[in-house]
């Protein structure tokens, strides 16, 4: 009777039905939702695939989806390939004809430093809690970076945490940015910039890749990758390596990426109060992003006379374009002539090199 | 002679007319007006797809459309001339 | 399965830790992006007006 010995449904476990569930709420809010499916679709079969019996597929050594895990995110290669496209992808036109709205990226990392303090008052050791603050950053592949390398155990739930909360920013944003600000504020036309030159552009990615590297080394292989995509782009003569790391390479790195985040969730790692937990500061370490931001630029305000409007602050949590996306369409309700989208943008850029180099310095201070 | 008495037309032309700019960089998803129309000020004149959202751009004043310079599908940059009004 | 590590959560570092890291962290992003800012700067005074084709435009900032 060996065949009935390998039966793996005789060794199902309760937790592994709870999991059986998450999997399957994941991969229907990327359907039928669209939140983020490119990666809550692979990551919601990764969880369902991965605690079914017997498969040995997350098996140090030996199972397929180890392999993916191990070689691709602990030996942290598929968040910098994923730093490539989004290069490819990235105008820095608007944040440079805009240089000043570059600190309200800064500003909106408030969030990942305050909940990283507050993740260790309850009780998660320091490197844990950085993962989980960086979660207020917004952005996937820096979360995953960090959590690979300080706290691997927490890696499944801070990455579903930051994807599931960046899909929700155009629900998590707004009440929060009208709580902070007027009317009046929020209607504020923003004086149009020079446009930025082609020189402009193609200069920056070299000289920032340099500069951010000498001030914080370890954030090196996310920004060195993501400036030489920008490179790419900006240089105009390789259009075909831009085209492969803006489409195939990201596409295929995100396959890899999907499933084998998705299946470090097993049900003895995912299945505790500190899940909880991490949603929940994940969640406050949002709202205090874009709270930060928000404020940042009201005090600008204060001291200049060319007045930002307020809402592009709330853009300084990386989801790009997500956030900026909501700070114009938050904009256009107060005054329907009112075009932030293009603004917001700087922020939004600012705050993918801020959550960087937070991520870098949490890395230099804690590894 | 020819060419003087253009170029003060078209001064003309441009004196009394308004044009509407895209604000954005975007593709143009969709007109809502066409040539003659009359519009009052924050009337939809068209719709621009930027970032994979779109975004409606209104009559900066009212009057009467005399020239729509772009067609649905087309690339536009940011203050480009979308069409012309005229008082 | 598949992690490298077991860490215990519970506090192994004291308090201070935290706070450095917290104020470190704090200092080090808005020094980062200081620098960006001026780098920025430069390269609108530098490569910004003196490329050629590029209209004049009011570029007060």
């Amino acid at each position: 009777m060996a065949f009935l010995d390998q039966l793996g449904i005789l060794a199902v476990t309760p937790g592994q039905i709870v999991m059986w569930a998450v999997g399957l709420t994941l991969v229907t809010l990327a359907i039928r939702k669209q939140y983020e499916p490119l990666l809550l679709l692979p990551i919601g079969f990764g969880v369902l695939v991965a605690n079914l019996p017997l498969t040995e597929l997350m098996t140090p050594e030996e199972g397929l989806i180890w392999r993916f895990y191990h070689y691709g995110v602990e030996w942290e290669v598929i968040p910098p390939l994923i730093f490539l496209g989004l290069g490819a992808h990235t105008d820095f036109g608007p944040l440079l004809s805009q240089p000043r709205l570059i600190f309200l990226g800064a500003a909106a990392q408030g969030g990942v430093y305050v909940t990283f303090f507050a993740a260790h008052a309850f009780g998660f050791t320091l490197q844990e809690a950085a993962a989980i603050g960086i979660i207020g950053g917004a952005d996937g592949p820096t979360t995953i970076f960090l959590a690979a390398q300080l706290a691997p155990q927490l890696l499944g739930a801070c990455a579903v945490a930051a994807y599931s909360y960046m899909a929700l920013v155009p629900i998590i944003q707004p009440p929060i940015m009208r709580l902070l600000t007027t009317e009046q504020e929020r209607a504020i036309k923003m004086k149009k910039a020079r446009k930025a030159t082609a020189r402009e552009k193609l200069v920056f990615p070299v000289v920032a890749a340099m500069v951010i590297v000498l001030l914080v080394p370890a954030s090196a292989p996310l920004i060195v990758m993501f400036m030489l995509g920008n490179l790419f782009r900006e240089s105009r003569v390789v259009d075909r390596l831009t085209d492969t790391a803006q489409n195939a390479l990201m596409n295929i790195v995100t396959i890899f990426l999907g499933i084998s985040v998705g299946a470090t969730m097993s049900a003895a790692s995912f299945l505790r109060a500190e899940v909880l937990f991490i949603f929940t500061l994940g969640l406050v370490a949002f709202a205090i992003s874009t709270a930060s931001g928000v404020l940042l630029a009201k005090l600008m305000n204060i001291f200049t006379s060319e007045k930002i409007n307020p809402l592009v602050g709330a853009a300084g949590v990386s989801a790009v374009p997500m956030a900026a996306r909501v700070a114009h369409k938050v904009g256009a309700e107060a005054d329907k002539k009112n075009y932030l989208l293009m603004f917001a943008m700087g922020p939004n850029l600012s705050g993918v090199i801020g959550t960087v180099i937070a991520a870098g310095i949490f890395l230099s201070m804690l590894q | 002679m020819e060419r003087a008495s253009d170029l003060t037309q078209r001064k003309a032309k441009v004196d009394m007319a308004e044009d509407v700019v895209a604000p954005l960089a975007g593709k143009v998803l969709s007109i809502a007006v066409a040539s003659g129309d009359t519009v009052e000020e924050d009337d939809e004149v068209l719709v621009l797809e930027a970032m994979k959202m779109e975004t409606v751009v209104y009559a900066p004043s009212d009057g009467t459309v005399i020239a729509i310079k772009v067609a649905v599908g087309d690339q536009v940059e940011e203050d480009d001339v979308l069409a012309t009004l005229t008082d | 399965m598949g992690r490298r590590t077991d860490t215990p959560t519970y506090n192994c570092f004291p308090v201070d830790a935290a706070v450095s890291i917290f104020v470190n962290g704090i200092i080090g992003v808005f020094a980062g992006i200081a620098v960006l800012y001026v780098t920025m700067k430069v390269l609108a005074l530098t490569a910004g007006r003196l490329a050629a084709g590029s209209p004049p435009r009011s570029d007060k900032n």
